[in-house]
């Protein structure tokens, strides 16, 4: 298992501030928000990890269902701990990126008011997996939760094509093809390739943790 | 005996169990009578404001007393260990989830309609004849929150726990089911009828799917512990 001052960890480090000094520092600005938007390297990645993240726990809960094993709860638990805190910052990010804009914090638009829901509804199932103490009976309800819980990530996604609302539609995937700078385009990709590489390696952490933890579990049982 | 002849069964257990004792009706239209009380007072005197949010805020205390009513109807399963004994004997167990369904829909239609009949004194509710279409609107939405209120009460299991989490993971998952009764009741209000039926036609898919959901997972969520 690596640890936090491992190499992996100083290169995914690097990685990750690389790109955010290119996005704060070397990218022009964009001709209408100015230095505000410098905010979408963040934000948009951010909601990218949120979906890939819930889709990795509907992955990982579709397995353990199948093949009852450990490993792909762990790989659920994990991987929605992380969809849990990509979802937050995104809408914290958002709210910032929408002061500066729209002039307000918040607005019930339908993109923001889904996003907000999909977090309730994946901290209800981190709650109900820290409720839960018999670990095969936690993993296969997790297991149900993560599979009904994915139901939001498409409703979150496709809202501002469904209804009308203050938050922008697609503009890089999108029919007809990107709206979005080339130059800015391009940052913005390199900037989700940083962050999923963090994801990747803050998830097999994560997994390793939660091994470890199963590991005493078992090893306290047998001896009592 | 078939699925849905259990299902009827164990629905007019749990209905003859409430027509007895009567605790779970009286203790959530106390509830929600207080609830719409109080969202008065909060939203204060304007009787034009109070009337066009009367659907939301109807919608919220029902909300909030339904999770009281699902938490009683499901705790009598629980009580003595008599889900083991149904889990036992049933043939096909999906039979327990769509008692629970047909027997809190049956509950929720009736806290509902008493619950409008309060909001139209309290919110100063003026309604056309489309009013009486409320009926058949209240039973589509109870139909749909009483699905998933039946899988997702089963989940949460008995833990201690409980009372945080039924809200928590329920709520959400109500959000359609809430938007659409406050929109059809809305369009009701307002004697727009194609709009409510409309509506209600949302809300029926929303249970379908519901109940489709609940068929596949209810076995996996509710096996006794």
């Amino acid at each position: 298992m690596s640890r936090i001052g491992s190499p992996g960890a100083v290169v995914m480090t690097a990685i990750v501030g690389a790109i955010v000094a290119v996005a704060l520092f070397v990218v022009p600005a964009d001709r209408l928000q100015g230095d505000a938007q410098r905010i979408m390297y963040v934000h948009v990645p951010m909601a990218w990890l949120a979906y890939l993240a819930f889709f990795v726990t509907l992955i990982g809960s579709i397995g353990y269902l199948i093949r009852r094993d450990l490993r792909f709860d762990r790989l659920a638990a994990a991987s929605a701990e992380l969809g849990l805190l990509f979802t937050a910052v995104t809408i914290v990010t958002g709210a910032i990126w929408g002061k500066v804009t729209w002039g307000i914090w918040w607005d019930w638009d339908p993109r923001l008011t889904t996003t907000a829901v999909m977090l309730v509804a994946y901290a209800g199932y981190n709650l109900l997996r820290g409720s839960i103490v018999e670990r095969s009976r936690r993993a296969r309800l997790a297991a149900v939760l993560g599979i009904v819980g994915f139901a939001n990530v498409p409703i979150v996604h496709f809202s501002v094509l469904w209804w009308r609302g203050l938050h922008q539609a697609p503009t890089v995937v999108r029919p007809g093809g990107s709206s979005i700078a080339p130059v800015l385009g391009l940052v913005l990709l390199a900037s989700v390739v940083a962050f999923t590489i963090a994801y990747v390696w803050l998830l097999r952490r994560r997994m390793a943790l939660e091994s470890i933890r199963d590991a005493t579990r078992s090893h306290l049982e047998s001896v009592s | 005996m078939t699925l849905a002849g259990d299902a009827l069964l164990l629905a007019g257990k749990d209905l003859r169990i409430e027509g007895r004792s009567r605790a779970a009706l009286a203790a959530t239209m106390t509830l929600g009578a207080a609830a719409l009380v109080m969202v008065g007072l909060a939203a204060g005197p304007d009787l034009a404001q109070l009337r066009s949010l009367a659907p939301a805020l109807t919608a919220i205390a029902v909300l909030f007393a339904s999770l009281v009513m699902a938490d009683r109807l499901d705790a009598i399963d629980r009580e003595n260990q008599a889900l083991d004994g149904l889990w036992l004997c049933l043939a096909d167990r999906r039979a327990v989830y769509i008692g629970k369904v047909v027997a809190l829909t049956a509950l929720l239609s009736a806290l509902t309609l008493a619950l409008w009949a309060v909001a139209l004194v309290l919110l100063d509710v003026a309604g056309g004849p489309a009013l009486a279409g409320l009926a058949p609107l209240v039973v589509v939405a109870s139909a749909s929150a009483a699905s998933a209120t039946a899988l997702v009460a089963a989940l949460v299991g008995s833990g201690e726990q409980r009372a945080l989490l039924l809200p928590v993971l329920l709520l959400p998952m109500l959000v359609p089911t809430m938007l659409a009764s406050v929109n059809g009741s809305r369009a009701l209000i307002e004697s727009d009828l194609p709009s409510a039926v409309g509506w209600v036609a949302v809300l029926a898919a929303e249970s379908a799917l519901f109940v489709g959901l609940g068929l596949l997972a209810y076995e996996t969520v509710a096996a006794p512990e």
